[in-house]
């Protein structure tokens, strides 16, 4: 059985058809990366999957391990195991980080039938984990991105990622905005999570991304299908002759 | 030094009995004249001073009127139709056990981990033993006991002011009043008239008071809440924090509270006075509920002085409340913090006055209102730099926060400034819960509801800094179930 | 002021517009003056000294020019039509009054785009103004009231479906001043106002602009320079009654001296309003050593999906940038008249900003 199932999926946003009868198969152990020239759907694919408001799927399914996950609430997705890396992590003033992760572990393992996590060693975990991505653990004291640089930002949402482990990984242009040192820490902790019992979309303009985190498939969006996929070759060849060659 | 706690724990089983037995004679029928006000002050064995005090009182009360600036809309109050005088609950008028309390009270107290002993005597359930208060509060009378002890070696007194009248006349009549006059408002005025009871604290020259004090630990609390006056002088030097209120919604017959709290810093004295008000606010459809009208000021009378007020106010129908510091020692501060959360058809019209007359006074005003439902939430705020405050600052942010589309949040910020070396700072925003922070929380597995409560404590986290630790805590907990369904 | 001298200055026929019988009109204007609304508006200044000046008739106000597409005539006030903005005795007695009293107005009506400037001169109190523009009209309206006399004078607007009203107010001149000023905007329209003054021995400006429909657009910027004994009231609302509205409001003043600056600026949204984004500034300089700012920021918001936003400060010249100026060789007498005309230039923008910006100059020197 597939991981991720996605069949002919039709979505709108604001009224305007997006993605037109999108069909993506996701087995255990592998990453996938979408690319596609701006506008071509990716972001809308990664909100749809988890089930971001305003995003209307119109037709198709979507699945996670044979389970029809299409009408569930954002919260029961990620129940489920979808997980979302933000393309723009949002700022919630005042709510700290680590009460804020500390929330969405109890609730996963509320959802799992698990008992919370021991707090003393929850948070000598989020601490490893902040110091193997270079986040001062200053950090965890701070609102959720309050005041966080672009590269923090994404940091913060792949230590989300290491921590939570989900079945599945959306990860939506975590490179973009990112230098090079910031890149790298980046796909380390994603090659760190990448298992065989977990699957990985990266969502990616770029082809840069892919020299770190080398992709099993690679998939090209084009008005909200995907219209070529291959291996990591062709993104390489998307690199030399630019999206008009597929497009 | 004055009887404390204990010595009123000893007493009290007499005090009450003595009531019990002409409980008839001893309620008022509801009006209010001079000849009340004389039987008010002859049942507390006032002196002459008070008496005609609160004659002075009652006079300009007479020819006041109730303000109409406020936000909020009610009918008027019949004043004549109000009893200024009953002796304590008999055993007919309370609950009798947790069973004839409101199903929906209890549901609440569960929510916040109170234990039984304690919903009881929140609830207001009539016990045989008069000590029940105390028992829920201090669990056992060691604790009572290390509590007497301690402010007695620092030389503190703290006690009802109906105590303070005889076992320190000349504080009290020294310093009633000098914060708030008789006359500053209407119901103030009415306060000073008929006040019943409340607390009287003073720390002396130098002494940093050993504990938290908090009405608590006062057993005379039940049935005096209603024109409550409390008066606490913080001597050159002194330092003291006082808690006022609990975190459980109290049970509450009487409609309509005016108390009156005066503090008064010294020169270097420093009181902070923390507040949790969760009175009845009444239900969904806007039916019963308090109407809080309270006058509460203090004063830094000398240099250096400090007054920190906080406040989470959550209850009550109304509330009309500003919590107010007049700067008159230079280099004295003044602070406000407040978070004021309505729901269902509350109506709250809170904030505060600072006063600058002393040079190089600071002040800082911290309010997050959170609107639900079908409330209105003000803040209204005067900022005054009077000609006297050179170098005098001030910095407010005011800050409001709606969830649902049939609520109302408001701002009347009034800065007057009459120095031309003072700076005022006023910064206000007013937003929602947006969706993205919603979605973000959704989006790691948090529930809608729990998401909604995390954003707003996290909105209200610069005030709750200013709590002491396990109010911060209960006030947290606090509005999450105030939040309840508040979210569609 | 009693019921009797209301009566007196009233005339017997009334625009039937208004709503009310002659009869009726002295207790509906009583109402509103003695309400809780009305005493706030009128906390800081006297309003009997208005209602002094609004005894006196006004003329019919003079245009430099007349540009082409803008037509003008002086109307009965009872036949003229003002749809579906007519005012409300309960938000404006002082200006409904007035326009009972005076019996005529002058209305200019706009009805396509014009490029020309169309200037008015105010040399003495004056007809109230009303000014139409159409669908898609455009106009550039200047106000200036430099003259040293009692003026009276009050404009009301109607911006009709994506038309465009770039406004500037100059008045300088001294004397008791009363300015209201009412505008209307209807669906896409725009609407700047430029209001360029110094104080005066009475200078009361009532604004009060209205988003009636979705999608509107609204900018105020207001300069301000009180020297001596002189007194400014600037009394904002902007209320905004349709949704995905965007207003801006920026207001800096300079009180010197024994001035007096009171600002009231009032953000009103109500309950349909959804999706609009408004924000207000309103910040002030004392100079001298008696000068009184009083301001008054309000937000009254009745919806949640709404941006907003307002902030006030009242102090003195950064002392960061009079330091970096001391740093450059400027000494600080200069440093400070540089940063004030600078703290004022910022709102005194549009046209006349120039002539404006010069006359702010002498002030400072």
């Amino acid at each position: 059985m597939s991981l991720l199932s996605v069949s002919n999926l039709r979505a709108e946003v604001a009224g305007k058809a997006i993605l037109n009868g999108l069909n993506l198969e996701v087995q255990p152990g592998e990453v996938h990366a979408i690319m596609g020239p701006n506008g071509s759907g990716k972001s809308t694919l990664a909100n749809v999957l988890a089930g971001r408001p305003g995003y209307e799927v119109i037709d198709g399914d979507i699945r996670l391990d044979g389970s029809d996950i299409g009408e569930l609430e954002p919260h029961e997705r990620a129940h489920a195991g979808v997980f979302l890396a933000f393309q723009y992590p949002v700022e919630i003033p005042g709510v700290s980080n680590m009460e804020f992760l500390k929330a969405s572990a109890d609730s996963l393992a509320h959802a799992r039938g698990e008992d919370q996590p021991n707090a003393a060693a929850f948070i000598k975990q989020v601490r490893e984990l902040a110091a193997s991505l270079d986040l001062n653990p200053e950090f965890l004291k701070r609102g959720v991105n309050e005041g966080f640089s672009g590269g923090e930002k994404k940091r913060n949402e792949i230590l989300q990622l290491l921590l939570l482990n989900p079945r599945l990984a959306v990860l939506d242009e975590t490179d973009s905005g990112l230098d090079i040192d910031a890149l790298q820490v980046v796909a380390e902790g994603v090659n760190t999570y990448r298992g065989e019992e977990n699957g990985v979309v990266l969502i990616t303009h770029y082809q840069r991304l892919l020299d770190y985190i080398v992709p099993d498939y690679v998939h090209v969006l084009s008005e909200g299908r995907i219209v070529q996929s291959g291996d990591k070759n062709l993104a390489l060849k998307l690199e030399e002759k630019g999206y008009a060659w597929v497009t | 030094m004055s009887r404390t706690v204990d010595d009123l724990v000893e007493s009290n089983a007499e005090y009450e009995a003595g009531f019990v037995t002409d409980i008839e004679s001893e309620t008022l029928p509801p009006g209010l004249d001079e000849s009340v006000v004389r039987f008010i002050s002859e049942k507390k064995g006032e002196p002459e001073w008070l008496t005609e005090w609160r004659l002075q009182a009652y006079r300009q009360w007479c020819e006041m009127s109730s303000p109409e600036w406020a936000h909020v809309h009610f009918p008027p109050v019949d004043f004549q139709a109000i009893s200024y005088y009953s002796a304590p609950k008999s055993n007919a008028d309370g609950p009798q056990s947790l069973e004839e309390v409101d199903p929906e009270l209890l549901r609440t107290y569960e929510k916040l981990g109170i234990p039984l002993h304690e919903q009881e005597a929140l609830a207001g359930v009539v016990k045989p033993s008069a000590n029940v208060a105390v028992d829920a509060v201090f669990d056992s009378v060691s604790i009572a006991t290390t509590f007497k002890d301690k402010l007695a070696e620092a030389g503190v007194v703290f006690c009802p002011i109906s105590e303070a009248v005889h076992s320190h006349p000349e504080l009290v009549q020294k310093y009633i009043g000098s914060v708030v006059p008789q006359r500053d408002n209407f119901y103030a005025a009415l306060n000073s008239a008929v006040f019943s009871d409340g607390s009287f604290v003073y720390v002396p020259p130098g002494v940093r008071c050993p504990m938290e004090l908090s009405t608590y630990f006062r057993i005379n609390e039940r049935n005096t809440g209603q024109f409550e006056r409390t008066l606490i002088i913080a001597d050159e030097g002194a330092q003291v924090s006082y808690l006022e209120g609990c975190t459980a919604p109290m049970r509450d017959e009487n409609q309509l509270h005016a108390a009156v709290v005066e503090l008064v810093a010294l020169g270097d004295a420093d009181i902070k006075y923390s507040t949790v008000q969760n009175w009845y606010p009444g239900d969904e459809n806007g039916k019963g509920g308090i109407y809080n009208f309270v006058t509460k000021r203090g004063l830094c009378a000398g240099d250096r002085a400090k007054i920190s007020w906080t406040q989470v106010e959550t209850g009550s129908a109304i509330t009309w409340k500003y919590p107010s510091v007049v700067l008159r020692g230079n280099d004295s501060v003044g602070e406000f913090y407040s978070v004021a959360l309505t729901g269902n058809l509350q109506q709250a019209d809170t904030g505060t006055k600072m006063i600058h007359m002393g040079k190089n006074s600071r002040s800082t005003i911290i309010s997050k209102g959170i609107s639900t439902g079908r409330s209105q939430n003000s803040y209204r705020g005067l900022v005054r730099m009077s000609p006297t405050a050179d170098g005098a600052r001030n910095f407010t942010q005011c800050d409001s926060l709606l969830i649902g589309g049939s609520c109302g949040a408001h701002t009347f910020p009034y800065i007057e400034n009459s120095n031309p070396r003072a700076i005022v700072e006023h910064e206000a925003t007013t937003s929602k819960v947006s969706e993205e922070q919603l979605f973000a929380c959704q989006q790691r597995g948090i529930d809608p509801e729990k998401a909604v409560s995390m954003i707003v404590n996290g909105f209200c986290k610069e005030v709750f800094k200013e709590l002491p630790m396990e109010f911060a805590v209960e006030a947290g907990k606090l509005l999450e179930v105030s939040l309840e369904g508040a979210v569609g | 002021m009693g019921d009797l001298s209301l009566t007196a200055l009233l005339p017997s026929s009334l625009p039937s517009w208004l709503g009310l019988s002659a009869a009726e009109l002295p207790d509906a204007l009583q109402q509103s003056l003695d309400s809780k609304s009305h005493r706030e508006r009128w906390k800081y200044t006297k309003p009997g000294l208005v209602l002094e000046l609004l005894e006196t008739a006004g003329a019919a106000p003079q245009w430099r020019n007349l540009p082409d597409g803008v037509a003008t005539a002086v109307v009965a006030t009872d036949s003229a039509d003002v749809g579906d903005f007519a005012p409300h005795v309960a938000t404006a007695p002082e200006a409904i009054l007035n326009l009972c009293r005076q019996q005529q107005l002058l209305v200019i009506d706009v009805d396509q785009p014009v490029a020309e400037p169309m200037v008015i001169e105010y040399g003495e109190s004056s007809l109230p103004v009303l000014l139409r523009l159409s669908s898609n009209a455009e106009l550039t309206l200047v106000e200036l009231t430099n003259a040293d006399v009692d003026v009276h004078q009050s404009l009301w607007v109607e911006l009709q479906p994506g038309s465009h009203l770039n406004h500037t107010r100059q008045a300088f001149g001294g004397g008791s001043h009363w300015q209201h000023l009412y505008v209307h905007q209807a669906r896409d329209s725009h609407y700047t106002l430029h209001n360029h003054c110094a104080g005066a021995a009475l200078r009361r400006q009532d604004v009060h602009i209205v988003s009636a429909a979705e999608g509107s657009d609204t900018t105020i910027m207001s300069a301000a320079f009180l020297p001596e004994r002189t007194h400014l009231d600037l009394q904002l609302t902007m209320e905004h009654r349709a949704p995905r509205a965007t207003s801006r409001q920026r207001i800096h003043n300079i009180a010197a001296d024994r001035a007096k600056a009171t600002c009231n600026g009032r953000i009103h949204i109500h309950a349909n309003a959804a999706g609009v984004d408004a924000e207000l500034n309103n910040r002030n300089l004392t100079l001298g050593d008696s000068a009184v700012i009083n301001s008054k920021p309000e937000l009254e918001i009745y919806t949640d999906d709404v941006k907003c936003a307002h902030g006030a400060t009242v102090g003195q010249l950064d002392a960061d940038h009079l330091f970096y100026c001391a740093g450059r060789g400027i000494d600080a007498l200069h440093a400070r008249r540089l940063l004030s005309q600078a703290f004022l230039a910022t709102c005194a923008q549009g046209p006349r900003a120039e002539d404006s910006q010069s006359r702010f100059a002498e002030y400072l020197t």
